[in-house]
Order: C-alpha cells, then sequence, then structure tokens
C-alpha cells in the first residue's frame, strides 16, 4: 500500500515553490469539456469560504459549470454540513463536499452519504490519502499549531510536544476551540488514539488543566492568547497567519505528537477533503469538480492564498505551477508567514477515527465540565 | 370570516413545522447526540436568563430617556431627526457594534493594555458585548414609550412640568404614566435577546441559543433539541404572552380623541426649550451603537474595500436585498389581514388566537424553528419545491418574527375610535368599505409590517444559515463569517453599506409614519425625513470617500503662507498627518506644466494591484516594478502596468519600510526603516538575509531611509551605502556577504556625518542616487538640499535651499541621478519634480499638486532610468512613469 505523501518540510519546500511567481511550467490543464452546454454542480463548502469562493468563480469560468455552493461557519464548521447532509441523505440536495478536515468526510463515508469516486486525478493519488473505497480524497493541509505571544511568553519555555502541552504547567492557561467541532475535534481524536493508553491518559491531563474552551473557533483562539486571556492556544497555522496580517503579536509553533517519538507520531496535519454525495443529482458535474480540485494547480494557488495549505496530493506538481500567470480573481495572497515545521507528519487513519473517537470526546467534555 | 383570516398565516408559517417536526419526533424517536446533558444546559440556560434581564433593564432604563424626548417632540411638531436617530440604532445589528468596538479596543490601546495587565480582558469584552446589546435595544424602550402611552398621559406630563415639582416625584409621576409601555418593551427584549446568537458567538459568550445551535450543528436529533429547547421556549413564551396581554391592556387604555385630535399645540414652548437635551442624549446613546460602527465603516471606504466588495459580494447583496423583499411583502400582508380583521373586531378570539400563536413563534429558537422547516419541507416530496426555493428562509423568518407585525397593525387599528368602529359595524361596512374608510391606518401597518420584517430579514442569520438554498448568497452570515474568518476587509466593506441600508429603512419608517400621521391631522415633519435619510446615506458614503489619507504630520508643507515652511519631522508611524495637505491640494494658477505621463500603474486600494500610500519603488533588470505601500506590501507590476504578485512584509507592527533598491541580479535590499534594519528578499519575498538592529554605534541603525549599491556585480558580496535618521542622520558604507544563506555578514565600513544643517550634516537623508562619475547624491529632506559626496563619502558640495522658485527645494525625498549628472528630485513639500543641472541649477519643474493625471501629492521617489523615470505618487497612490517629450528642456 501506497502512503499519502505526507512530508511536511517537502510539502512546504514545494509551497514556497509555488509561491513563486515566474517558475514552473505554466501548465494549465483543465479536465471539465469544453463546449458543453451550461450545466450545474452543488457544492457543500467547510473551507474557509474567502478563499473558496474565488477558486469556485474560477472552476465556473474554465468550465462553464455553474456553481451553487452553499458555505458554513467558522463556529460549527464542516460538522454542521455533515449534519446537514445526512438530514438530506433521502433527497440530497448536494453533489460535492468541500470539507476543510477528513474526520467529517470520514464519518460521512461511513455512513454512506459520500459516493466511491473514481477519475485519472484521483487514481493518481495515494492510499494514505484517500478513504476507503474512494469516498473522500484529501488535499491541502494545514499544520495544527500551538499559538503564543512572544511578547509574553519565551519561546523556550513552550512545550515541544503535544503530549507536553497536558503538562500541569500550563493549568487554566491553554486556550482552545470548542472540540466537537472542526479541526480541534480531529486533533483531540488523533490524540486520543495513540497505542498503549497514551491517548487516553492525554485526554484525561488535558481535561484536568481546565482548557480555556472557547465558543467561536479557532480564531477565537489567537485572539485570546494576542488579548492575554490565554497563553497558549491550540489553533490552525491559517488562523495565526490571518491574525497576523491584522496585525496581532502572535507566532506559532508546529509541534510533534510526542516527545522523542518516531517520525509516525509528528505533526498534526489536517487535509482537506472533496468527496461526492451519494445519490447526487449532476453526478458527472461532481466528478468533474473534484478532478478539477485535484488538479496540482488548485493545490498550488491554496498553498500561495491567505489559507498557506501545504500541497499534499501531488507536490511536485503543486510546486512546478507557475501561479502568477492566471491567479483567480479576488483570491487574497497570503504573506509568508511559516510556522517551523517538524521532521515527519503523523500518520492518522481517519476513517478508524471517525468511528472510534467520539467516545474520548464525551469522556474529555464531562472531564472538563466536571467541578473540582 | 375576516378575523379567522387573520389566524390563517401564524398557523400555516409556525403551527404547522412546529406540529409536523414533533410528530415526527414522535414517531421516530432517535437517541440522543450524547455530547451534553440536560443539567449542563440548565447551567447555560441560566447564564442567558441573568444576561436577558440584565440588558433588558439596563436598554428599558436608557431607552426611556429618549423615548420621553422624542415624544415631546412629537407633541412640538418635530422629532424627525430623534426618531430617525433611534430607528436607525435599531437597525444596526448587535454583533456589527460588538465586532466595530472589539477591533478598536484592541492591544496597544490603553484600555485592552490595562484589561491584559489586570487580567479582565474577559471583563472587557463582555462589557463591549453588553454595550452592543444595549445598543441594540434600547430603541425598543424609545418606541415603545413612543407609541403606547396613551396621549392623555402625555398632556398631563406637560402640565405637570409646568408645576415646579421636585425631581424625584416627576420621575415618579412620569413612571406611572409609562411603566406598562415599559414592561412591555422589555418583555419584547427579553424575546429578541434569547433568541440571538451570532453577538454572543462572536463575543465567545456561551449562551442557551448558541449551545443550541452548535447542538444541532453537532447532529442532535430532533427530539433532543425539543427536549433542550422545550423548557427555556415555554418560558419565552410566558414572557410573549405577557407581552401580548401587556399591550392588550395598554390598548384598551387608549383615549381614542387625542389621538384623532393631535396634542395642544400651546405646549409646544415647554417642548421645544428641550431641543438641546434631545439631542445630547441622542448623541449620547447613538454614538455607542454608531460611533465604532462609523469609524471602522469609513476606514474601510478610504481603503477602497467597498468596491472590491461590491465585485466580489454584489450576489450576497442583492440576494440579502431579495429575501429583505421577499420578507417585506410577507410582512406586509401579516400586518395588513391583521390590521382589517382588528378593524373589525378588536379583542375577538381569533385576533388573540393569532398573538398566541406569534407569540410561540417568537418564543421558539430559531434553530429548532428552522429545523422543524428542514423537517417539514424537505420531508414531503410536493414540498421540495419551496425547500429548495428563495421562499422558506423568509417564511421561517415570517414565522420567528411575525409577533411584532401584530403587534404593530393590531396597536394602529386601537388607535381608532371604538365609536367609529361600531357605526361602521352597525352600517355592515365590508372589506373595501373598511380599507376606503381606514386606508392610512392599513397603510402604515402594511408599511410598517414590512419594514421591520424587511430589516430582520435581511440581518437573521441563525435560520438564513440553516435553511439557505445552495447558491443563494446573503450578506448577514457572509458577514458573520468574515468576522469569524478574521476578514477585516471585507467587514469593513460591509460595513458602510449596513449603515447606509439602514439609513434608508429608518427613512422608509419615519416617513410612512409621518404620511399616516397627516392623514390624521397631527404634524410630525413633513417630507423632512426623506431628506434627512438621503443627507445621512450620502454623508456616510462622500464623508468617507473624502477621508484623508491617515499619514503624519506633512513635512514642509506651507500652511501659513508664502515661503512659511513649517519644520515638522515626517516620521511615518501610523498617526494622522499628510491628509491636511494631501487632500487640499489644489493647483494654483501658476502652477507648473504636468508631467507627461506614459503610464500609470496602481490605483487607491488595498486589493492586489492597488496601492495604499506607496512610498518607496525601484525598478528591476526586467523592467519590472517593485512598490511597498504603507500596508506593508511589496508588490511587483510588470514593464506594462500589470500586477504581478506580492507578498507582505515580515514585520509591519512598528512601521512600514521606506526605501528599496533592486540589485541586478533581482534581489530587494529593503530598509526596513522601524525595524531598524535592511532586509535582503528574493524577488518572490523569500528571505536572503538582513543585517542592522537599533543602536547608534557603526553598524546599528535608527530608521534606515534608504539602500544604495556601489558595486553588486558578486551576487555573494555587495558594497552598500544606507542612509538612516532619528537621530543617527548619516551613511553608513557595508560590505555584505551573502555567500553564507540566511545570515547575511555586514561590515560596517565607515559611517559618514551626523545631524545638523552643516558641512558633513543632514537632516532626513531620504534617498540616495549614484552620479555618473561614482559620486552619491543625497536627498537632504529637512534640510531642502541635495548633498553630493564622493563614493567614499567626502564632502563635495551641496545644491539648493528651501522655497517654491526654480532651484529651489522643499523636502527633497527622492533622488535620481542621469546619465549626463542631472538630478531629478522629487519634492515632497512642492509636490512636483524638478530637474537640476549638474551644476545645481534648476532647469525646469513639472507636476504640481492635484489629483489629475500628470499632477502630484505628496512624491515619496523617483526610480529607474532617469529617461523614463517612475515618480511614487504617494498622495495619489499610483506610480507614473513619465514621458519627456522632444525639445523638453531637459
Amino acid at each position: 500500500m501506497r502512503r499519502c505523501r505526507l512530508d511536511f518540510a517537502a510539502a512546504l519546500a514545494a509551497l514556497s515553490m509555488a509561491a513563486a511567481p515566474g517558475c514552473g511550467s505554466g501548465d494549465h490543464e483543465q479536465v471539465a469539456s469544453k463546449g458543453l452546454p451550461p450545466r450545474e454542480v452543488v457544492v457543500y463548502v467547510s473551507a474557509d469560504e474567502a478563499v473558496a469562493r474565488p477558486i469556485l468563480s474560477a472552476f465556473e469560468r474554465e468550465t462553464g459549470i455553474r456553481v451553487r455552493a452553499r458555505y458554513d461557519t467558522e463556529a460549527s464548521k464542516a460538522t454542521a454540513l455533515a449534519a446537514m447532509l445526512k438530514a438530506e441523505r433521502n433527497a440530497p440536495r448536494a453533489d460535492c463536499v468541500w470539507s476543510g478536515e477528513a474526520l467529517t468526510s470520514a464519518d460521512l463515508a461511513a455512513s454512506e452519504v459520500l459516493a466511491p469516486h473514481r477519475g485519472p486525478r484521483a487514481d493518481r493519488i495515494a492510499d494514505g490519502c484517500r478513504g476507503q473505497s474512494g469516498r473522500w480524497y484529501a488535499f491541502a493541509a494545514r499544520p495544527r499549531v500551538l499559538v503564543y505571544r512572544p511578547s509574553a511568553t519565551d519561546p523556550a519555555s513552550l512545550p515541544a510536544s503535544w503530549s507536553d502541552v497536558a503538562h500541569g504547567t500550563w493549568m487554566g492557561t491553554l486556550a482552545m476551540a470548542d472540540p466537537r467541532f472542526g479541526t480541534t475535534r480531529g486533533h483531540m481524536i488523533a490524540m486520543s488514539m495513540m497505542p498503549e493508553g497514551r491517548g487516553e491518559a492525554w485526554i484525561d491531563s488535558l481535561a484536568d488543566l481546565k482548557p480555556i474552551v472557547l465558543a467561536g473557533g479557532n480564531a477565537a483562539v489567537v485572539d485570546a492568547v494576542w488579548r492575554g486571556e490565554a497563553t497558549i492556544g491550540m489553533t490552525d497555522e491559517d488562523d495565526v497567519r490571518a491574525a497576523r496580517a491584522q496585525g496581532a503579536d502572535v507566532e506559532c509553533v508546529v509541534l510533534p505528537m510526542v516527545t522523542g517519538g518516531d517520525a509516525s507520531e509528528g505533526a498534526i496535519v489536517t487535509p482537506a477533503t472533496l468527496a461526492a454525495v451519494t445519490g447526487a443529482p449532476h453526478p458527472e458535474e461532481a466528478a468533474a469538480f473534484i478532478e478539477w480540485m485535484l488538479s496540482p494547480r488548485v493545490e498550488a494557488w491554496l498553498a500561495s492564498s491567505r489559507s498557506g495549505n501545504a500541497p499534499i496530493a501531488d507536490p511536485d506538481g503543486a510546486g512546478a505551477v507557475d501561479v502568477g500567470s492566471d491567479w483567480p480573481d479576488g483570491l487574497d495572497r497570503g504573506d509568508s508567514y511559516r510556522c517551523s515545521p517538524v521532521d515527519g507528519v503523523a500518520i492518522i487513519d481517519w476513517d478508524r477515527a471517525a468511528q472510534e473517537g467520539d467516545a474520548s470526546l464525551v469522556r474529555f467534555l464531562s472531564r472538563v465540565r466536571r467541578k473540582p | 370570516m375576516r378575523t379567522v383570516a387573520a389566524s390563517v398565516m401564524p398557523l400555516a408559517l409556525v403551527a404547522c413545522p412546529l406540529v409536523w417536526s414533533a410528530v415526527a419526533t414522535a414517531v421516530e424517536p432517535s437517541p440522543d447526540a450524547g455530547r451534553i446533558t440536560l443539567a449542563e444546559l440548565a447551567a447555560g440556560w441560566r447564564g442567558t436568563l441573568v444576561w436577558t434581564v440584565a440588558i433588558a433593564l439596563a436598554a428599558t432604563a436608557i431607552g426611556w430617556i429618549p423615548g420621553r424626548v422624542l415624544r415631546q417632540r412629537i407633541c412640538a411638531g418635530g422629532g424627525t431627526i430623534v426618531a430617525m436617530a433611534i430607528v436607525w440604532a435599531a437597525m444596526m445589528p448587535p454583533y456589527a457594534i460588538f465586532y466595530c468596538g472589539w477591533r478598536i479596543c484592541r492591544p496597544g490601546m490603553w484600555l485592552a493594555d490595562w484589561a491584559a495587565t489586570h487580567g479582565q480582558v474577559g471583563a472587557l469584552r463582555m462589557g463591549w458585548l453588553a454595550i452592543a446589546l444595549v445598543s441594540w435595544m434600547w430603541p425598543v424602550a424609545a418606541l415603545a414609550v413612543v407609541a403606547l402611552v396613551p396621549s392623555r398621559c402625555v398632556m398631563r406630563d406637560e402640565i405637570a412640568r409646568l408645576d415646579p415639582l421636585a425631581l424625584r416625584d416627576r420621575i415618579r409621576m412620569a413612571w406611572r404614566t409609562d411603566w406598562p409601555a415599559l414592561l412591555v418593551a422589555a418583555l419584547v427584549m427579553c424575546i429578541a435577546i434569547v433568541g440571538e446568537t451570532t453577538a454572543f458567538d462572536i463575543a465567545r459568550v456561551v449562551t442557551a441559543s448558541s449551545e443550541l445551535r452548535l447542538l444541532d450543528a453537532a447532529g442532535a436529533t430532533l427530539p433532543t433539541l425539543w427536549a433542550v429547547a422545550s423548557a427555556p421556549a415555554a418560558a419565552t413564551l410566558v414572557a410573549a404572552v405577557a407581552a401580548v396581554s401587556g399591550w392588550r391592556a395598554l390598548s384598551m387604555r387608549r383615549d381614542p380623541d387625542s389621538a384623532e385630535t393631535g396634542e395642544p399645540r400651546a405646549y409646544r414652548t415647554a417642548s421645544r426649550l428641550r431641543v438641546s437635551s434631545a439631542a445630547l442624549v441622542v448623541l449620547l446613546v447613538g454614538t455607542a451603537a454608531a460611533g465604532p460602527v462609523v469609524l471602522l465603516s469609513i476606514d474601510g471606504v478610504s481603503s477602497g474595500n467597498w468596491s472590491a466588495f461590491a465585485v466580489l459580494h454584489g450576489s450576497a447583496a442583492a440576494g440579502s436585498l431579495a429575501s429583505a423583499c421577499v420578507g417585506g411583502a410577507l410582512g406586509a400582508a401579516v400586518g395588513a389581514v391583521t390590521c382589517l380583521a382588528a378593524l373589525r373586531s378588536r379583542g375577538a378570539a381569533p385576533i388573540l388566537l393569532a398573538g398566541v400563536v406569534w407569540a410561540i413563534g417568537a418564543a421558539t429558537p430559531g434553530v429548532l424553528l428552522a429545523t422543524a422547516y428542514e423537517a417539514m419541507w424537505n420531508g414531503v416530496p410536493a414540498l421540495r419545491t419551496i425547500y429548495d426555493s428563495m421562499l422558506l428562509v423568509p417564511m421561517a423568518q415570517v414565522a420567528h418574527a411575525g409577533l411584532a407585525c401584530w403587534m404593530l397593525s393590531c396597536l394602529m387599528a386601537c388607535r381608532l375610535s371604538r365609536d367609529a368602529i361600531d357605526v361602521e359595524t352597525l352600517h355592515g361596512y365590508g372589506t373595501r368599505d373598511l380599507i376606503r374608510a381606514h386606508g392610512p391606518c392599513i397603510a402604515v401597518s402594511a408599511i410598517g409590517s414590512g419594514l421591520i420584517m424587511a430589516a430582520y430579514c435581511a440581518s437573521e442569520t441563525a435560520i438564513a444559515s440553516r435553511l439557505m438554498p445552495p447558491g443563494a448568497e446573503r450578506i448577514a452570515p457572509m458577514l458573520m463569517n468574515a468576522i469569524h474568518y478574521q476578514d477585516q476587509s471585507a467587514v469593513l466593506a460591509a460595513l458602510p453599506w449596513i449603515g447606509a441600508i439602514s439609513a434608508v429603512m429608518a427613512a422608509g419608517a419615519v416617513l410612512s409614519w409621518t404620511w399616516v400621521s397627516r392623514a390624521w391631522r397631527i404634524r410630525i415633519g413633513g417630507m423632512q425625513p426623506l431628506a434627512v435619510a438621503a443627507a445621512t446615506a450620502v454623508a456616510i458614503w462622500a464623508g468617507a470617500c473624502d477621508r484623508r489619507e491617515p499619514d503624519p504630520p506633512a513635512a514642509g508643507v506651507d500652511t501659513a503662507g508664502e515661503g512659511a515652511l513649517v519644520q515638522v519631522d515626517p516620521l511615518d508611524r501610523g498617526g494622522a498627518g499628510f491628509g491636511a495637505m494631501t487632500s487640499d491640494v489644489t493647483v494654483s494658477p501658476d502652477a507648473p506644466p504636468p508631467l507627461e505621463c506614459e503610464q500609470v500603474i496602481g490605483m487607491r486600494g488595498r486589493m492586489p494591484g492597488r496601492l495604499d500610500y506607496p512610498r518607496a519603488a525601484d525598478v528591476a533588470p526586467d523592467g519590472s516594478v517593485a512598490v511597498i505601500d504603507k500596508s506593508g506590501r511589496v508588490q511587483r507590476f510588470a514593464q506594462d502596468g500589470s500586477f504581478v504578485g506580492g507578498w507582505r512584509m515580515p514585520r509591519t507592527e512598528n512601521g512600514m519600510p521606506t526605501g528599496v533598491t533592486i540589485d541586478r541580479h533581482g534581489r530587494l535590499w529593503i530598509a526596513d526603516t522601524h525595524e531598524h534594519r535592511v532586509l535582503i528578499c528574493a524577488a518572490d519575498g523569500t528571505e536572503l538575509g538582513s543585517f542592522g538592529g537599533y543602536g547608534r554605534n557603526v553598524g546599528e541603525f535608527i530608521y534606515p531611509t534608504d539602500v544604495l549599491l556601489l558595486d553588486d556585480s558578486d551576487p555573494a558580496r555587495c558594497a552598500v551605502v544606507v542612509s538612516e535618521y532619528g537621530g543617527n542622520d548619516r551613511l553608513q558604507w557595508f560590505d555584505v556577504d551573502l555567500s553564507d544563506g540566511l545570515a547575511a555578514q555586514a561590515r560596517a565600513v565607515r559611517a559618514v556625518g551626523t545631524q545638523g544643517s552643516g558641512v558633513m550634516q543632514f537632516l532626513r537623508p531620504q534617498s540616495m542616487s549614484r552620479m555618473p562619475d561614482g559620486s552619491i547624491a543625497v536627498a537632504d529632506a529637512c534640510n531642502h538640499r541635495i548633498v553630493l559626496l564622493s563614493s567614499d563619502g567626502r564632502w563635495q558640495r551641496s545644491v539648493g535651499q528651501p522655497g517654491k522658485e526654480l532651484g529651489h527645494l522643499s523636502y527633497p525625498y527622492g533622488v535620481l541621478a542621469s546619465a549626463s549628472g542631472e538630478l531629478l528630485v522629487a519634492e515632497f513639500g512642492n509636490n512636483r519634480i524638478q530637474c537640476l543641472d549638474a551644476e545645481g541649477r534648476g532647469r525646469w519643474i513639472r507636476g504640481g499638486g492635484g489629483r489629475e493625471t500628470g499632477r502630484l501629492v505628496a512624491p515619496w521617489a523617483v526610480a529607474g532610468d532617469a529617461s523614463a523615470p517612475i515618480v511614487v505618487d504617494a498622495g495619489n497612490c499610483r506610480l507614473v512613469r513619465v514621458r519627456f517629450a522632444d525639445g523638453d528642456e531637459r
């Protein structure tokens, strides 16, 4: 079985190449057919709306397929769209899903809300970057990071790994988003799946820290750290980049899962996913959309955008793309700020996480809410 | 039958979906989501109750005063502006008010820093939230005091005011008059606050409604949602029914005759004496809502984002407008039908039944209502057309807020004389007769209800984000997303739209009231509301569009008259400044001829390819131009002026760079002024190295301004000169070794100059250029001269003196030497380009202050080839490539 190329350092290198205008082949492949009558595809999107919207417009412009998009809010993210997809299962409106994280897609795949997809680009994606039976495909990842305020916290005092975050040093000073949703949910479940009881122990230790669980998502975590309400916070790199662009005095570090572990317990990286919906009203258009989105060019755009995702579906291809020549209208370019990468990326079985993970969340929440 | 018709709409819109979902719940019980216990939710509800009661009480207390003021002014024949201000404040979404205040109160501001130091950030956040909610709600109390207090009580107030009563007695008397209206207002506020989720969400305050929304998002089943929502919804229902009952009691107290005849004019004088207090009250209270919003709105418009917003989110704005129209039409229908029914039989059972059902709709949390709608309209195949249409969201929104339309319409109907209605009943008036007899009353019910619903539908998010069909877009959810995603530019661009739309809607509400009041012979204010609304909207836009550049005090701007140059150090750390000069620039009759521009690059704005006060630029070997503006972006334009790409400076907290030089290898040498260093970057922004740091020693910098390349033939070793100011006003020579990757090794060779105006002294050496003979021309800005140094730093001479004449200079910021030894000087203070010959004599002047092409405002630099140079026209936010015509005297 081939493994998904989640070499984060390599992905970042590809990312920086992709960000450089003028290099690369300028290969603008277009998957979708031209000359067909106007068609439409209904996409449920839980990625950053400001990033997704211009890319969907580029798809419309290039293929002539009209996109009807449904976005969700940062607070509830993919989870809310998943609930909606399940509610609509008997009469689906959506053709495909562009999710900001993998766990929800794995959950939907297990419920068979998502349908298997095959295509030239999808077939080239490594096994570790796709769901069972090809019900979802991963691309454009972003790391989970620890955010801190450099003017208030010495970087040398920061924990060396996510395991160390649960150390009592950070009692009451750690901020995190609601773990029932989004990438925080994936992060927590990924940690809880560490073998030999380490995952459960970590969950208990973290809950005992009495972390500041914030409504409002990962952006709220960065805001809380910037304003001094918390010392450190668990969040996504793109939220730190967005806050820095607004002038926030925050920095971030990528942490491995455990201190001194092997590469398979390295950084936690959350990929975005694409999937077709079972019983979709427009299956052909959905397939065309997924193939178009899995192109190196889209990964290169996302890498250079404000969300700064690392290309993982085809990092080499993305690195060779000249993003300067056909940059989508309205897509904000990101700045050059990156968290320092670590060696290795954790290998997470998202399908298994979707099956087993929620029990640990219930355990965590009940422990957090329990009075001391 | 007509009265029964009034209850059909609430039954269809509210009762059917709720009953349907309840039945579905009973038929298809499913397990709880299991992620939160009822006990935990009860705790959430307790917190919500505290917030709700506290905000309702505070808003009632605050709204009471302007309400009484407005009432007095209406009695005196005025009140238009006060009414508009109050209605406008009610229409501003609370989450927008909170966001604006919270953005302004950011680290670096004394209040935020104090809160962080004392561990009070949470309290500060909740304080802002409270201010936002009170700012949103107090108009409800004010309008209730105006609308619900019987006219005879107003007359009693006026009579009492003529007596010299003690303040305490006057308050007691006012309370006796107004308490029922205030009670109704407080109950309505409670319903609204309990249902609000977005403001609490953004403020990171967990309430029961937001928790309910998250439970729904997490996949909780309908039974769970019902179980969670039923108890508090019942409590809210009690409040809603109490509000309805309170209204009913009030309507029975009303003295119709005074409403028909208007208020005694004898009390006008006494009311007018309170004009200033009215303005003060409205200003003080309104500022809490309007101030931060307007401030940030102006910022958004001035940066040019509003046009980009229109392009990116125009469809969302259109969607909101369409939704508001549909919701408004439904609301108008509810208002008209209810008013007609109430005219026929005030207090009849069907009317009250309708009120109770609307109250149930208001008491049901928006998420639960949306879930019920989804269960019903997506559950029945025959109804899925509606489910996929634009109708569903406004329908659910009307179901949630129809109570307001019902109350307004009943109130309108009850203002009419009971005797008149009895006579109509005796004569067997039909519907047409009723409409003919009471057209204004029915019309204001319909218009008022329509406006209420339109405003609500345009700004509501909980239901819209749950039920919006794919492809449909709305401003409010988009705005909420932008706030969550920290996409401040989109938020700033949206605020003026919201403000302007609110102003127009407020004008519409007041205008419709005016129209009907005229029909009832009550003087209120004629056509003034429309004019004031138009003026408000225009003021928001025009004032914002003409906003001054947020720059530092103008250096050397002639503000006192001919030749009186103000010696102000033009430090640029983000203070207010240049604006006074840059915006008032006019072309005087004796202005020099304009520059002949071959190309104009960029325009004002913060979108990619636009410029926000550019200050540094240079031309690369391939002809492209790199430019740095005050947003901290380094942008690249191709030789033909097309935008290529860009990146941001890695550090911008302290200020932005003012100098950039591109070497023959394409690398950028950036004078990172406020970081006190020189940064070396590749063309794509990759950092290649930096050197320097704050200090006065050789090798250290205070505010470096420019980098001059003496020798860059070897890519690994370069000889450069760096100019600086801020006390260090001097030039330093460096040998820079770039062979070791990121660690640029810079060896300071010599430092030349001190601060001052004599020989070997400088006052802000802003830029440098290499002469054909190897000597160095230095723009000694605050000495108003160009200094010529040998390549090793020995003084040769200086040219120029302060003034406006040919050969005189005013704050020369940019200098560029031509192959023949002529100097092109960008004069920041004179808004022009001047050519000096090799001897330093003035040859010609081009430019002059102005906005049109060829004129300049505060030019910062001149770069590239001297035969076709690029001029950084900072105040106009553009670069211009200048063309010199044959025969031009140069």
